[in-house]
This record gives structure tokens, sequence and C-alpha cells, in this order.
């Protein structure tokens, strides 16, 4: 049977935003996928040329809109370490508590397109519940769902709300027996499991030779997270582990090493690492000042800088060069989602077309982080 | 390909096992017996939603309202807007005042609710309202406008009437007006 | 004469016929026709409207929303509802799926399912076709309703469609022999391969039932549930009647009243596929209490009870369906060499063994 080429996309139903593959088959097998991305290209770095310093902060928020917070962060961090401020503890508390309840919610979201590749609707609709009431708890927060423009440069935008820091705990108190619903439904689940294991497997050295991070690096086994290696905000002093992929001595499930499954098996875990981390942290907040107070428009001193966070999806890094403006001169983008259209073709080409979309779900791709 | 017997076992203990757990899970939800496993959602619009706008938390973002008393025109709001959708135009006031705000329009088509033009107003003019349904039928009817409106000739003659019935008022009174002795003799000559 | 004739091809119409006194040819003519009309509409119909709204409703409730409730109260209408609308689209048809040769295998198709769903007897007297080997020849209508249907949509010429089209193929193909396996089993302790038999031979009480007859029938009751439950196409096995992103429905290349007639098609394997389970394994319509004083009655009693275990079983399927994952084909196949060919294999052979334990009397050992 000749070579027969299926278009998947440009809307797929295995990420939320636009991807556009070009698969050639043959028959039941996929021969080469070529990827076409760009379909969510926004400007955003050219954008910032344009914007004075502060007016640049909301962008950050929509270049990965399932959890805002972490470009927002990396922003205010870089700009923050070239001008050299030093903000106060509590904003730094602040800033770890809603890091980890917006991991938690692209966690979720990125489970809930997971199962519905392979057609688990329940799940699907119970991990968005779940992100709804995190949602809720960002609206009482800052007033917004799911764009915050919360993390500033200096601090935070304001300080915890009424409320806020019970419904927190209320929700880290209801979401950890939850997932006792996602392990029964899904990690025990003959059919999920086998949709996703041995599926997409990825070594460790390809993950490193590609420059994936975050739990796809995790899931192939390498023991690498921005959290405890790099030392931002207060996350060296809170005890929690990061999960790695379970190796094949996990013979119940007979998952791989770097397979989809693993994939998904990090992220879940990790929900239960975030919880962990926010009860630790709302249990003593240091009292202080939420933000540094910052002129209206300031300039930023000339220099260049790269400062790196650790968002659900792994690396998010930022490149600032400022010669001295109001605005920045150049303003670069280094997005986690990126790297894995570096492996995707190849990941691809050994696998089926029944396979291509938890494959490509797995990966937890964020279309608009890529095309900025 | 030969299956060793216990592997089909093990796999329909698998099998059994996942389809157990998967059917319990999903049971509660089937018979909705505790508020958890109740709809988690609403018709909206067509059946009254239980939420109103006023049970949104205070700091929601919704959309933007200036009071036109207070503000004074200082642009920090249009400065800072990320996507430019705040238009000011200010003027000499038919009072002869700086801070007249003749055109004051949102875009609320461009606006992304940020919530920066609302943090930088330093009169505290411009504020969020909880308001969130603002669909309308054609895209003009997105641009709000505050302003006062452009200074007419009609209203600086206004203003200037106004101006002058005032001044005859005043000259009236102080017409009227004695000064201290005067009054102290007009008091006595009356005989107190 | 002629009667007994008629109550050979028709019991039910010789049911309707019964009510009256002639016997005429022309008489026996009309009640042929009169009650297949009035078995489809009055039976087969308001499974469809049942199952269409079952469907839909179970769909809300497990995922936290509210399903269908415009329809009338708690929108029980649903089905109706949209059976009405159907009658509203707009005839548009693309001039790749036009002309007669697709409305002849569409045709033939749906006409397939309708002789293997006649067959099923709804109660001791209401069955409107009794062939020889009725069991046998349901499961051969079905496969030749599957494969007019394969072929309509491969001539469409739809890469997609036809994915799903060679996915049905070798369900098909899969399932075929565990399906006729597990009918060994009951024709061994039955004595016959037709539907009615089967189900005189069971009794009202759960202990009664073909399932607990012997202990080879529980396997064969396994293989068979398993294998109806993948071949009627929904999850975990949405293979064909289900779109993904790199394979759409079979059916997705017919448009407005066509596609809601042929999505019946997913609702009639699954009733049809609920149906066999219970009358062959589970008890078809008998009664647990005498109905001697019922009379002509008995026969609402007894398609009664039919019908509150068909819909007992589809609610179980609609409850998979809506909780599990699919799988993958070669889960499916695996499923199907590794476990239910042993099993209706072991059925069979314990069956065997059984009999000759028993001496002959399997049925009914319990008397």
């Amino acid at each position: 049977m000749e070579s027969f080429e299926i278009n998947v996309g440009p809307t797929p139903a295995t990420t939320s935003g636009p991807l556009h593959l070009r698969v050639q088959t043959d028959g039941h097998r996929v021969v080469q996928a070529k990827i076409e991305a760009g379909y969510l290209h926004r400007g955003m770095e050219k954008v910032a040329e344009r914007m004075t310093w502060l007016s640049c902060q909301p962008y950050m928020g929509r270049i990965d809109y399932v959890s805002a917070i972490h470009c927002e962060h990396a922003y205010a961090l870089a700009v923050e370490k070239l001008c050299g401020f030093e903000i106060p503890e509590r904003s730094k508390a602040i800033r770890v508590v809603v890091s980890e309840l917006s991991r938690i919610a692209s966690h979720l979201l990125s489970i809930a397109w997971l199962a519905r590749t392979t057609n688990a609707s329940t799940a699907v609709m119970f991990a968005l519940r779940d992100r709804e009431k995190i949602c809720d708890l960002f609206e009482i927060l800052c007033g917004a769902r799911l764009t915050y423009n919360y993390v500033r440069i200096g601090g935070v935008s304001n300080d915890f709300t009424e409320g806020f820091v019970d419904k927190t705990i209320e929700f880290i108190d209801y979401i950890v027996p939850k997932l006792q619903e996602y392990h029964q439904l899904l990690t025990n689940n003959v059919f999920f499991i086998g949709r996703l294991a041995g599926v997409g497997v990825v070594s460790a050295s390809q993950a490193i030779a590609a420059g994936l991070s975050g739990p796809n690096l995790r899931a192939s086994g390498v023991k690498l997270d921005k959290r405890k290696q790099e030392d931002y905000e207060i996350y060296r002093k809170i005890d929690f582990s990061t999960p790695l992929g379970a190796t094949s001595a996990d013979s119940f499930r007979g998952a791989v090493q770097g397979d989809a499954f693993n994939r998904y098996f990090v992220r879940i875990q990790e929900i239960e690492q975030s919880a962990v981390i926010i009860r630790q942290v709302l249990a003593n907040v240091p009292e202080g000042k939420y933000a540094l107070t910052l002129p209206r428009v300031f300039k930023v001193p000339a220099g260049e800088i790269y400062v790196s966070v650790e968002s659900p999806r792994g690396t998010q890094g930022i490149f600032i060069r400022s010669t001295g403006e109001k605005y920045p001169d150049r303003l670069r983008l280094r997005t986690p989602s990126f790297p894995v259209l570096n492996i995707l073709p190849a990941v691809l080409e050994s696998s089926t077309l029944e396979d291509m979309g938890p494959l490509v779900a797995s990966f937890d791709y964020l279309p608009s982080e890529v095309d900025r | 390909m030969a299956l060793a017997q216990g592997r089909v076992f093990f796999g329909v203990r698998k099998n059994l096992a996942t389809a157990y757990r998967v059917l319990r899970v999903t049971f509660p939800y089937l018979f909705g017996y505790r508020s958890e496993y109740r709809e988690n959602t609403e018709q909206y619009p067509d059946r009254v939603s239980a939420r109103m706008p006023e049970d949104l938390p205070a700091k929601v973002r919704g959309i933007l309202k200036n009071d036109i008393e207070k503000c004074s025109g200082c642009r920090y709001c249009a400065d800072v807007c990320p996507v430019n959708c705040i238009e000011i135009e200010t003027e000499v006031g038919p009072d002869r005042s700086l801070s007249w705000v003749s055109v004051f329009d949102i875009d609320h088509s461009k606006c992304i609710f940020c919530g920066m033009c609302v943090e930088s107003c330093p009169t505290g003019s411009l504020i969020h309202t909880k308001e969130y349904e603002a669909s309308t039928e054609k895209l003009d009817s997105l641009v709000m406008g505050f302003g006062r409106g452009w200074v007419t000739q009609n209203m600086k003659d206004a203003w200037n009437r106004e101006q002058q019935a005032k001044e005859a008022k005043a000259e009236e009174a102080a017409v009227n007006e004695l000064s201290p002795i005067s009054a102290e003799i007009k008091r006595r000559l009356e005989g107190s | 004469m002629s009667t007994i004739l008629l109550s050979e091809i028709s019991p039910f119409s010789a049911f309707l016929m019964s009510f009256t006194d002639g016997s005429t040819l022309s008489t026996q003519i009309f009640f042929l026709i009169f009650g297949f009309l009035l078995f489809l509409a009055s039976f087969l119909v308001p499974a469809f409207f049942a199952i269409n709204y079952l469907d839909r409703k179970i769909c809300g409730d497990i995922q936290m929303r509210i399903g269908p409730n415009l329809a009338g109260p708690h929108g029980i209408f649903q089905g109706v509802a949209d059976f009405i609308k159907s009658f509203e689209k707009i005839r548009t048809e693309s001039q790749a799926t036009s002309g007669g040769f697709f409305f002849v295998t569409i045709s033939m198709a749906i006409a397939f399912l309708v002789f293997a769903a006649i067959n099923v007897p709804v109660s001791s007297q209401w069955l409107y076709s009794n062939v020889d080997l009725s069991a046998l020849f349901v499961v051969v209508a079905l496969v030749v309703s599957r494969l007019f249907l394969f072929w309509s949509a491969y001539k469409t010429a739809n890469a997609w469609s036809t994915v799903s089209a060679f996915n049905m193929l070798s369900v098909i193909g899969y399932f075929l022999v565990p399906l006729t396996l597990a009918l060994v089993s009951p024709a061994l302790l039955v004595g016959s391969l037709d539907l009615q038999n089967i189900a005189l031979a069971q009794g009202g009480m759960p202990w009664e039932w073909m399932v607990f007859n012997g202990p080879g029938s529980f396997f064969s009751f396994a293989s068979f549930a398993v294998a109806l439950f993948i071949w009627h196409g929904r999850a975990p096995s949405n293979l064909f009647f289900e779109s993904t992103s790199v394979k759409s429905e079979v059916i997705s290349e017919f448009e407005g009243r066509r596609y809601f007639v042929l999505k019946q098609i997913e609702v009639f394997s699954l009733f049809l596929a609920a149906a066999l389970i219970v009358t062959v394994y589970l008890g078809a319509w008998r009664a647990p209490f005498s109905l001697e004083s019922f009379g002509r009655a008995a026969n609402i009693v007894e398609a009664c009870i039919f019908f509150t275990k068909t819909m007992f079983v589809t609610f179980v399927m609609i409850w998979f369906r809506w909780s599990m994952p699919s799988a993958r084909l070669k889960q499916i196949s695996n499923l199907s060499w590794y476990l239910l060919l042993p099993a209706g294999f072991a059925g069979v052979a314990i069956t065997l063994l059984w009999l000759a334990v028993s001496r002959g009397e399997g049925v009914r050992w319990w008397l």
C-alpha cells in the first residue's frame, strides 16, 4: 500500500491550541511526520519592545495561558535581578503559593486533554471541575480566572484577599483525596495503561539532546528540577520531592521509562507535591509588605540577563536586554514546549495512527508557548 | 505465539478489577445522593443563574467605569494600558479650569481587563464594575464614553451667564451691605 | 391449515389474527404486514427513544452536567423530539454519496438489522419471525448488515471513514468465532438453536436462567457478553462509531436525515446486543410466577419483563461507555484471541462433560 498523507489539525483534539501535523502513513504505521507550527503567533516579543516595563506585564500572562503565573514570574524575576531589587519575604511566599496553585491547574488540564484523546470522557470532566475550583480561588485573589496579571515587578499586585487562605486550604484538603478518583479511573485502568504504556518512548539521552525539560524530562529518568537547582523564592526552605518516571521494575503496569504513561504519571504525582508545598508555605507565611513601591515609570539599568523558572511544562526562561530606556530593548522567551518540536517527529515516526493522539497529548504541548 | 496460562488469568483479573474500579467511581454520580455528585453546571442564560454579578468577589475585573467628576485627566491610565484602548482628550473647560476631560473613551473590544489602568488611577475615579455581560450587536457599541464632551460656545456662554448672574447677586448683596460703623449708626437711629 | 402455517411463519401475526375470525389468504397477508409494522412501532421504536434519551442523560449525570431537560419533565421525550426533528432536515446530498448504490446498501444494512431484530422473542407469543436456527440467523444477519455498512463506507472514498470501516471489518473477523462458539453451550443444553426454544428452556427465577445452567454456561455467558459488548461498537471499543483526530465515523459522509437514520444503527446494535444477552442467557421473557390466569394478557407481562431486563443490560452498557477509555485495535484483538476463544472452548468442553456426567439431563437439573 502506498504512502498516504493525512492532515492532523490544525485543530486536533490533542492539544489546547492549533497544531498542524502532516503525517505520511503506510497503512497503519506512521512513516514520516512534519510539523507546522505558528498558527498562534501574536508577535509577543516584538510587542514587548514598544511597551513600558510595567505595561509589558499583562502580555506575559498570555504566553502560557494555562498556567499564567509562571511566565509573569520569570519576567518579574528577570527585571528585579537586572535592577538589583530585593523583594520582601512575604511576597516570595505568596509567589510560591500561587505558582504551585497554577501548576496544579495546568497539570489537571493536561490530564484532561490526555484523557480526552483516549475517550475517557468522565476523567475529562472531573479534571475540568477541579480546575474550575482553582479558577475560583484566583478570582477571589486577583479578580481574573485565567490571565492573572498578579505577579509584578517588585512583588505581587495585592496581598491575600479575605477568604483566600481559608479557601485554598479547603481546596487542598479536597483535592488530595480526590486524586484517588483519578487513580481509579486512569492510573490503574488497564485500558488506559494499555493505550499509553510503551508509546512514544524517549530515552534520557534523547530527551537531553532535544532540550526537553520539566515532567517530560523527569519521566525519562533525568532528575532535573529548576525549583531545586536554582535558588529562587523560598523553594530551598521547603521540603518536597520531585517524582521521576517509574522504571520498568514497575511490572504491574508494564510501563517503560520515558513513555507516555510515565509522563502522565509524573504529572499526577506532581499535583500531590504541589499540595504539600502549598500546605507548608501557608502554615507560616512571613509578615511584611507584599511588594516594593516602584515609581510609575521607571527605567531599568542597561544590561542583559537570563532567568528561568520551573513552569508546569518545563523550563520557562526569559532573556532581557535593556539599554536604560523606558522600554525593553529585546525580550526573548524560551518556552518549555518548543523543544518538544525537536523530538516529536522522531517519536511519531515509530508509532501508529491510533497512538498519535495520546502521544502528542502526553507531551503537554502548548501551541501558544511555541508560537508566542 | 504461546501465552502462558497464568498471563491470561492475570489479564482477566486486571480487566475485571479495572471494570469494577471504574464503575465504582462513576456510580455515585449517576444517582447524585450527595451535593458533590450533582451537577456542576447550570443552564445559561435560559434559566436564571444562581449566581448574580453581585455575588462575584470584590476584586473581579469587569467592565470599566470612570467617574468623570473625580477624574483629573492625568492620562496615567492611557499611558499604562498595554493595548492602548483608552482615548483621552482634555481641553480648557468652559469654567477655564484645566481638568475638563472632553473625551474619555474606553474601547472594550480591545480591553484585556488586566487592571493596570485602575491600579494607576491616582484619584480612584476609574474602577472595575462587576458586570461581565456586555455583548452588543455592533462593534462600535463597545466603545464606552465617559467624557464630558467637547466644549462648545453654548457651554461657554452658559457658564459666563451663570457667572454674571452670580456676580450680580453678589453686587446686590454688597450694595445692601453697610460698613460696620454705618450699621451701628443705623441700628442706633432705629432705636434698638 | 393456513393458520398453522401463519403461526409458524409469524406467531405475532397469528396472535393478532386470532382476535378476528377470518383466516383467508388475504387476511393472513394483511396481518403479516400489519404485524410487522406494529411490531416495529411498538417494540423497537420506543426502545430507540428510551436509549437515545438514556444515553445522553447518563452521560450528563456522570459528567456532572444537566443533560437533556427541556423536552418533557427531566427531558424524557428527548428521543421523540430528535425523531420529529429529523423530518425537518433539508435533504442535501454530496455528489460522492448520492445515487442508487448508497440507497441500496444503506437499505440492506438496515434491513438485515431489522431481520435480526424481529427474531428476538418479546414474549411467548409475540415473536414476529421464527426462522429455524434463529440464534445463528441473528448472528449472520448482524454480520451481513455490517458488511453492507462497510461497503457503503468504503465506496464513499473518504480516507478517514475508511479507517473506521476497516476497523469494523476487523471486529467482525475477530468476534464472529467467539460469538458463535458461545451459542454452542445453550444449543447443547437445550437441543435447539431457536431463540424461542432457548427462551422456553429457561425459567423465571434467576437460578433457572441459562447462565447458571451448568458450570460451562458461565464461561460461555462471559464470552458471549464480552463479545457483544465489543461488537456493538461503543466504549471501550470505539473503533468505528466514534471520531478521533485520525478517523471519523463510518457514517460521517452521509448527511442530514440519512445520518440520523444511520446513527440509529448504533442504537440498534446496542439494543440488539442487550436483547441477545438477555434472551440467550438471562431468562428472556420468562416470568418467575405463574401466568395461567392472565390468558392472552400474559404476553404483556412477559414483554414488560423482557424489556426491563434488556433496559438493565443497556444501562450497564451505557454506563460502561461513559466511564471507560477506549482501547486500541491490538488490545481488542488480543482480548478476542487470548481470552474469549479459550473461554468459549472451555465453556463448550465443560458443558459436554456436564452433559455426560448428568446423563443428558443438563437442563433443569434442579428439578
